[in-house]
């Protein structure tokens, strides 16, 4: 099969080409050319898709985006998300790992029922999960809210539209959106330890704690670095929930970085007040490009250790 | 006898985990119940709890001919044709009004309405023309996304699987770049790509194209898969002088079934569910399914029967598939197939 690589393409590389080149030619021009594209962008003055004279700016956008009107949406957009982020990796935690260890302890026989309805929020569009939200605790009309209020459990109706209220709300409501997938990743991870492994520490007496620090948490080291770095990237580019709870219309308490982005490119279309095409650009690769560095980082950290 | 006291102990455990799952379980079912009973509860009473869908108090005929309109969503010109009115109509006259100027029974009117009191939310959507047909497009879509977008993939994964040559593997994490990218970050380059440069603005082939690109997932559970295979199989074919394409088509694609079924019960949610496409891509008569229930709270406004049943239609499918599937997301987790 060998063949000799100076004598030209081999019969077997022209093959791989053709088997590989249409999906290929697609993903880099859809995932990858992307980012090339946006760097003339953000050094230019480019206000709308429509905007035919485009001028190269230097880093004005950089500046810009940092100084008044957009810094006052910018700024308080990237705290939210910053908050976002931190909230919902708790939730991975508290129900993804907390369910995968609880599934773990269970017979596998009861496993498959419960593990169809955990994930089955998962299923369900994010759209439909923030519109589910405002559902079940909008002030007036909200179900919980009103159930709660008949059985006498809480006075006062919960109001999902106040800010302190949905901080907490929205990342609890997306962890149990996300509690199947994170407990798979979970479950995936602590069934591919040795049983010996478990079963030696046991005679050693170790309590479940130990073998929790000592075995399962080392043994789950791939997954919790992929669950991580699914919740780092989900949590910047959450998008279909926050547009569920209205962030594109009136609710200000969701309107994350990528709202903004989504905003200032789609709806203002070359609004003064709002913005330009390019400092949206601008905003998300500066918000963006220290992620995708972090994220690949973090899996290649994630090899190293596996070998 | 201290082994059986651990022994009990651990057994209580189980059956307090047990006790767990179901209450969580509950807990996770409830939302959807109440989507359910809400797409039922018209709106005038939708500051009352309401465990099952309230009962009909009949329709009332204080009721004016203009509020049929903005509270269920009516098409008003239907209604008088199907009633057999005819001339102009005050909107503000009450029907009892109605009946007895134009000399119709009460109870005509009254039956005519029923329906539309509680199912009033189905009813304006399934009549919706732009509704109906978001879903159609939608399942179009998705569909052809996933056999278009599950060959393409399959073709990728059969080059790379067994990474017989460096720049295989250098192409597989290329894809495996794509989980780390959210599709926000990149939404108004691809616009300018496929919107402006191609001019597919507005088009279906837009929202088609980004969705049989591939991805990690795709490539990664087709490659996993095709490395099982046995290379004897490939050199047999060689040795009979068939090319790979004959190779690909006779004796690999029969062998994918299985990933495929799992690839199409992990795309067809993804696909089904998209939402930011649809809104940048198409004009809002255009909109794919969820750009459309999201658009439903603009056209319906308070007629929150109508928007709670646009939401019901676009989970129902998913769920039915789910349920179809379900063996095989829980089949592959609890494998440990993942493992990253």
């Amino acid at each position: 099969m060998k063949r000799n690589h100076k004598m030209g393409i081999s019969r077997d590389t022209l093959w791989d080409a053709a088997f590989l080149s249409p999906q290929i030619i697609l993903y880099f021009s859809l995932t990858i050319l992307p980012f090339i594209i946006a760097v003339p962008i953000i050094f230019s003055d480019q206000l709308s898709f429509i905007d035919n004279d485009v001028h190269f700016v230097g880093l004005q956008n950089f500046v810009s985006i940092f100084s008044p009107p957009l810094v006052n949406s910018f700024i308080p957009a990237i705290k939210r998300t910053a908050i976002f982020m931190v909230l919902n990796y708790a939730t991975v935690f508290i129900f993804g790992m907390s369910l995968a260890l609880l599934m773990y302890e269970t017979k596998s026989k009861y496993r498959k029922p419960f593990f169809s309805i955990i994930y089955l929020p998962y299923m369900i569009s994010g759209l439909g999960i923030g519109m589910l939200l405002s559902m079940l605790f909008s002030r007036d009309t909200g179900s919980i809210n009103l159930l709660l209020l008949k059985l006498g459990i809480i006075k006062n109706a919960i109001d999902i539209k106040n800010p302190s209220v949905s901080t907490w709300a929205f990342p609890a409501f997306i962890g149990w959106r996300y509690a199947g997938f994170n407990m798979a990743i979970f479950l995936g991870g602590l069934l591919s330890i040795p049983p010996e492994t478990i079963d030696a520490s046991r005679v050693d007496g170790a309590n479940y704690f130990q073998r929790l620090w000592h075995i399962y948490f080392p043994q789950m080291f791939a997954s919790i670095m992929i669950a991580t770095v699914i919740c780092l990237i989900g949590s910047w580019g959450v998008f279909d929930e926050a547009v569920g709870m209205g962030a594109l219309t009136a609710n200000k308490n969701v309107r994350f970085v990528s709202i903004l982005i989504f905003k200032l490119g789609f709806s203002g279309v070359g609004d003064a007040q709002t913005g330009t095409l390019a400092e949206a650009v601008t905003m998300s690769m500066v918000v963006n490009i220290p992620l995708l560095v972090i994220g690949i980082l973090l899996t290649r950290f994630q090899k190293k250790k596996q070998y | 006898m201290h082994k059986n006291i651990k022994r009990k102990r651990y057994d209580l455990f189980r059956v307090f985990i047990i006790f767990f799952f179901l209450i969580y379980s509950i807990v996770t079912i409830v939302p959807f119940y109440f989507l359910g009973v809400r797409s039922l509860v018209p709106t005038t009473e939708a500051a009352q709890f309401h465990l099952v869908p309230p009962k009909l108090e009949g329709f009332n005929m204080d009721s004016t001919f203009g509020n049929m309109a903005t509270y269920y969503s009516i098409d008003l010109k239907k209604a008088k044709k199907e009633l057999g009115l005819t001339g102009y109509i005050n909107p503000n006259a009450t029907w009892s009004e109605i009946s007895k100027e134009k000399n119709i029974n009460p109870d005509k009117i009254k039956k005519y309405f029923r329906s539309y009191l509680r199912y009033n939310g189905w009813i304006a959507l399934l009549n919706d023309k732009r509704f109906i047909n978001s879903v159609i497009m939608t399942v179009i879509l998705a569909v052809s996304s996933i056999v278009v977008g599950g060959l393409l993939s399959v073709m990728t994964a059969s080059v790379l699987a067994g990474f017989r040559k460096k720049w295989h593997s250098w192409i597989y994490a290329l894809y495996m770049l794509q989980m780390i990218i959210s599709p926000v970050v990149i939404i108004i380059p691809v616009y300018i790509i496929l919107g402006k440069n191609l001019g597919l603005s507005n088009s279906y082939i837009a929202l088609f194209l980004q969705f049989i690109k591939g991805g990690a997932v795709p490539v990664m559970l087709f490659t996993a898969y095709i490395s099982t295979i046995p290379g004897t199989l490939k050199d047999s074919v060689q040795i009979d002088g068939g090319n790979r394409l004959q190779y690909f088509l006779y004796i690999l694609l029969p062998l994918v079934k299985v990933p495929f079924a799992t690839f199409t019960a992990i795309m067809f949610p993804v696909i089904w569910n998209d939402l930011l496409q649809g809104l940048v891509f198409l004009k809002p008569e255009k909109y794919t399914l969820i750009p459309m229930v999201n658009s439903l709270q603009g056209t319906y406004t308070t007629n929150y029967q109508a928007i709670f049943a646009g939401l019901s239609i676009s989970i129902i499918p998913v769920l039915i598939l789910y349920m179809i599937f379900q063996d095989l997301f829980v089949r592959s987790s609890l494998s440990g197939a993942i493992k990253g």
